[in-house]
C-alpha cells in the first residue's frame, strides 16, 4: 500500500455525525489551515440520527434533516469523501485505507464511528420490509413501504425501538411492540418507570408483548407478511423494525494496536493508546462520572461534547474532558422522560444509595433521585422534568447535596437558595467577594425563619 | 470565564416575584400574557417569601448546543447570543442538560423556548419592565466592580 498513490491531510475524521461535527467545528477555532477530509460510509449531508424517528413520523420533512447549513463544508473548509468505507488503519505509517483503494495519510485521526445495531440470528431476517432503523436510508426505506393500514412489529424496546414505534404509528401504522425482558426500557428506567411507560404506551394504542421472543419472522414471494413468537402465536405485520439494541462500532479498529474494551477506552484527552489517534462519541469509552469508572455512553449530547473536546486536543489545546454522564431524553405522548446517570443502583449492584421519590402515577409523574454520600448519582423524570437540569449539573459536579435532598423533589425553597449560590459562583466566579456594605432600598421585607436554615447560608445573605 | 458579554442580571432582593417579566417576554415573543411562556421563570416560595429567578446565561460552550440534535440552537458569533429556531422538535434533551433551568418549555407547541435577549428589539423586555428594578442588562464584567452588585447577583 504505497503511500504515494493517496492524499493526505492533517487531521482525518472516519464518521460523519455529531462527534465529527464537535470535532470540525473545535479544531477550526485553532487551526484555521490544517486540511481536514471526513470520510462516511453514509453518503448524506450531515443529518440528526435521533430525528430520523420524526421523519418517520413525518413530522419533520427532508429538508430539516440536515444537522448544519448546506455550506458547512465549505465554510469550514472540509474536504469530504462520502459512500465510501474506511477498511482498515496503518497506524505505523498513519494512513486509512479506504474501500475504492485510496489511501489517505493523516497526522491526527479521529474515530466517530459511533454505534452500530446488533442483528440477532433470526430467520426471515432477509426479507423485504425487515430492517434495522439506524440511518436515514433505513428510514426512508421504511416510508417507501408504507401504505394505508399497514401492520408493523418493533422486536425491542429500547429507546430506539421504542422512538420506532411511536414513529411508526403517527404515520398510522397498527403497532406491537415485541420486548425479551419482562419490561420497556429495561436499560434506561427503573422497573416502576418502565411500568409507568408502558401503561402510557399501550393508552396510547401500541401494543406491547413483554416477557416474548420472536422465533420466526415469516413472508411470502419475499416479502415480510408475519411473525411468529415463541409461544407459538402469529403477529400480521408488512413492516418489521428490529431494534434489539446497539454496540459501539469497533469493526474498524478490531485485531490493531488500537485498544479495544467494550468501545474504544481513551484518555481525558480523548486519545486512544495510539497517541495521535483518537476516538469520541459512541464509539469511544470515557469515564463515567457517578460511576468514577471507563463506560460508553452512547447519546447525541455527549457524542458532540466528545467530539469538541477531541478536536480541541487533535489541534494541540490540551483541554480536560471532566467525564461523561449517562443520560436520556425522549417525549411520548407529549409526556417528557429524562433519566440520568445511576438511576437503578439494585439493578447495578450498588448499595447504601439513599432514595427519594415523588409518584403521582394517576398523572403520569414519576420522579425519582439517587444519593450515595450524600452526592447525586442519577435520577429519573418522568411526566414533570422539575429540576431536572440543575440534578444533572449537581451529579455532573458530584457536589454535596446532604442538606438539599428533601428540598429538590419537593421544590422548596432550599433548593432555590442552594442552587443560587452555587449559580453565582459559577456566573461571576468563585473569587468574587461580595462587600459587607450593601445600601439598597429594601422595599420588599422577607420574612424568614432562621431556625430552618443553616449558619452558612444566614451569612450569606442579608436576610430581613 | 469573563467576557464582554453583555447578559440580564437579576437581583433576588428586589424581586417581589410578581412575574411583570415573564409576562412581558411572553408578550414579546408569543403575543400572550402567560407567564409560563416566559423565557425567564420566576418561581416563588410564598410561604417563606423566597423568589427565585432563572434564565438563560448564553454560555460559552454551551452544553445546549451540544444537547441539540437538530442543531436548532446557534450561538451568534458576534453578539455571543444563543437562539433556538422553530425547527426545534421538542425532544427536551436541551431542558435535560441546562444548568440554569434556561431552557423552558412551551407545553402547548411542544417545543423548548429560551431567551434571545429581545435581539431583535431595542433590548430585553424584562429589564425595562421590572418596576422594582430587580434586572439589569450589563456586560459580565461590570459584575465585578460595581458596587451596585454588591447583593448577590443571580444566574
Ligand atoms: C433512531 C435513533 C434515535 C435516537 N434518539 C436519540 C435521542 O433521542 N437522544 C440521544 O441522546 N441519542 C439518540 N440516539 C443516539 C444518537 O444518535 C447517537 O448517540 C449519536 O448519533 C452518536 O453520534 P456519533 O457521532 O458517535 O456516531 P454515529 O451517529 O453513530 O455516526 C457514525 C458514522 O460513522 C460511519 N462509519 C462507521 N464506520 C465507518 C467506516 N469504517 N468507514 C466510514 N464510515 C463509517 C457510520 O456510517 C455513521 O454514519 C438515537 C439513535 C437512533 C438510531
Amino acid at each position: 500500500m504505497g503511500i504515494g498513490s493517496g492524499t493526505r491531510c492533517e487531521y482525518a475524521i472516519v464518521g460523519n455525525s455529531a462527534a465529527a461535527i464537535g470535532a470540525i467545528e473545535s479544531i477550526r477555532k485553532i487551526d484555521r489551515d490544517g486540511g481536514i477530509t471526513v470520510v462516511s460510509n453514509e453518503r448524506h449531508h450531515v443529518y440528526s440520527r435521533p430525528l430520523i424517528a420524526h421523519y418517520l413520523a413525518g413530522e419533520v420533512q427532508e429538508e430539516r434533516m440536515a444537522y448544519r447549513p448546506a455550506d458547512f463544508y465549505e465554510r469550514y473548509n472540509v474536504e469530504t469523501r462520502f459512500g465510501l468505507n474506511v477498511t482498515r488503519i496503518d497506524a505505523d505509517g498513519q494512513n486509512l485505507i479506504l474501500d475504492d483503494g485510496s489511501t489517505l495519510h493523516y497526522h491526527r485521526l479521529l474515530i466517530s464511528t459511533g454505534s452500530k445495531a446488533m442483528r440477532p440470528p433470526l430467520k426471515g431476517t432477509d426479507l423485504e420490509g425487515v430492517g434495522i432503523f439506524q440511518t436515514y436510508d433505513d428510514a426512508r426505506q421504511i416510508v417507501s413501504r408504507f401504505a394505508t393500514d399497514t401492520k408493523a412489529v418493533v422486536i425491542g424496546a429500547g429507546l430506539i425501538g421504542l422512538r420506532a414505534a411511536y414513529g411508526l404509528q403517527e404515520r398510522g401504522a397498527e403497532v406491537s411492540v415485541v420486548e425479551l425482558l419482562p419490561r420497556v426500557l429495561s436499560r434506561v428506567l427503573d422497573a416502576r418507570g418502565s411500568h409507568l411507560v408502558q401503561s402510557i404506551l399501550e393508552k396510547g394504542g401500541i401494543r406491547v408483548l413483554t416477557g416474548r421472543s420472536v422465533a420466526e419472522i415469516s413472508g411470502r414471494n419475499g416479502e415480510v407478511r408475519g411473525l411468529i413468537l415463541d409461544n407459538g402465536a402469529t403477529l400480521e405485520c408488512r413492516i418489521v423494525i428490529i431494534a434489539t439494541g446497539v454496540v459501539p462500532n469497533v469493526d474498524l479498529v478490531k485485531d490493531t494496536i488500537i485498544k479495544v474494551n467494550r468501545g474504544i477506552p481513551v484518555n481525558q484527552f480523548f486519545q486512544t493508546n495510539v497517541s495521535n489517534i483518537f476516538a469520541a462519541g459512541d464509539v469511544a469509552e470515557t469515564f463515567d462520572i457517578p460511576r468514577a469508572g471507563g463506560m460508553v455512553n452512547a447519546n447525541w449530547p455527549n457524542a458532540h461534547e466528545q467530539g469538541r473536546y477531541a478536536g480541541l486536543c487533535m489541534a494541540g489545546k490540551m483541554v480536560q474532558y471532566p467525564g461523561s454522564l449517562g443520560m436520556n431524553a425522549v417525549s411520548l405522548y407529549n409526556i417528557p422522560i429524562v433519566s440520568l446517570g445511576i438511576f437503578d443502583p439494585e439493578s447495578e449492584g450498588i448499595n447504601q444509595v439513599d432514595v427519594k421519590i415523588r409518584a403521582n402515577l394517576e398523572q403520569n409523574i414519576y420522579q425519582k433521585l439517587v444519593f450515595r454520600d450524600n452526592r447525586l448519582k442519577g435520577a429519573i423524570f418522568i411526566g414533570d422534568l422539575g429540576y431536572c437540569g440543575a440534578v444533572k449539573d449537581l451529579i455532573q459536579d458530584q457536589s454535596l447535596v446532604g442538606i438539599i435532598k428533601d428540598s429538590i423533589l419537593e421544590e422548596k425553597y432550599q433548593l432555590y437558595a442552594f442552587l443560587r449560590k452555587k449559580r453565582q459562583e459559577k456566573v461571576e466566579g468563585k473569587d468574587v467577594e461580595w462587600p459587607e456594605t450593601y445600601s439598597s432600598p429594601q422595599r420588599y421585607q422577607k420574612s424568614f425563619n432562621e431556625e430552618s436554615w443553616t449558619e452558612r447560608e444566614r451569612d450569606e445573605r442579608p436576610w430581613h | 470565564m469573563i467576557t464582554k458579554q453583555k447578559l440580564v442580571y437579576c437581583r433576588p432582593t428586589l424581586c417581589s416575584g410578581c412575574r411583570i417579566c415573564a409576562n412581558a417576554c411572553a408578550v414579546a415573543h408569543d403575543g400572550v400574557a402567560n407567564p409560563r411562556l416566559g423565557r425567564i421563570a420566576i418561581h416563588q416560595n410564598l410561604l417563606e417569601r423566597y423568589e427565585f429567578q432563572e434564565l438563560c446565561r448564553h454560555c460559552e460552550d454551551a452544553p445546549c448546543i451540544d444537547a441539540c440534535m437538530v442543531g436548532c440552537i446557534e450561538e451568534d458569533e458576534g453578539t455571543g447570543i444563543i437562539t433556538n429556531d422553530d425547527r426545534c422538535v421538542g425532544c427536551w434533551m436541551c431542558v435535560m442538560v441546562c444548568p440554569y433551568g434556561g431552557m423552558r418549555r412551551d407545553l402547548a407547541k411542544q417545543v423548548a423556548i429560551k431567551c434571545d435577549q429581545c435581539k431583535d428589539l431595542s433590548g430585553p423586555v424584562c429589564v425595562d419592565v421590572c418596576p422594582n428594578g430587580a434586572l439589569v442588562y450589563k456586560e459580565r464584567e461590570d459584575a465585578r466592580v460595581e458596587p451596585f452588585f454588591a447583593g448577590p447577583t443571580v444566574a
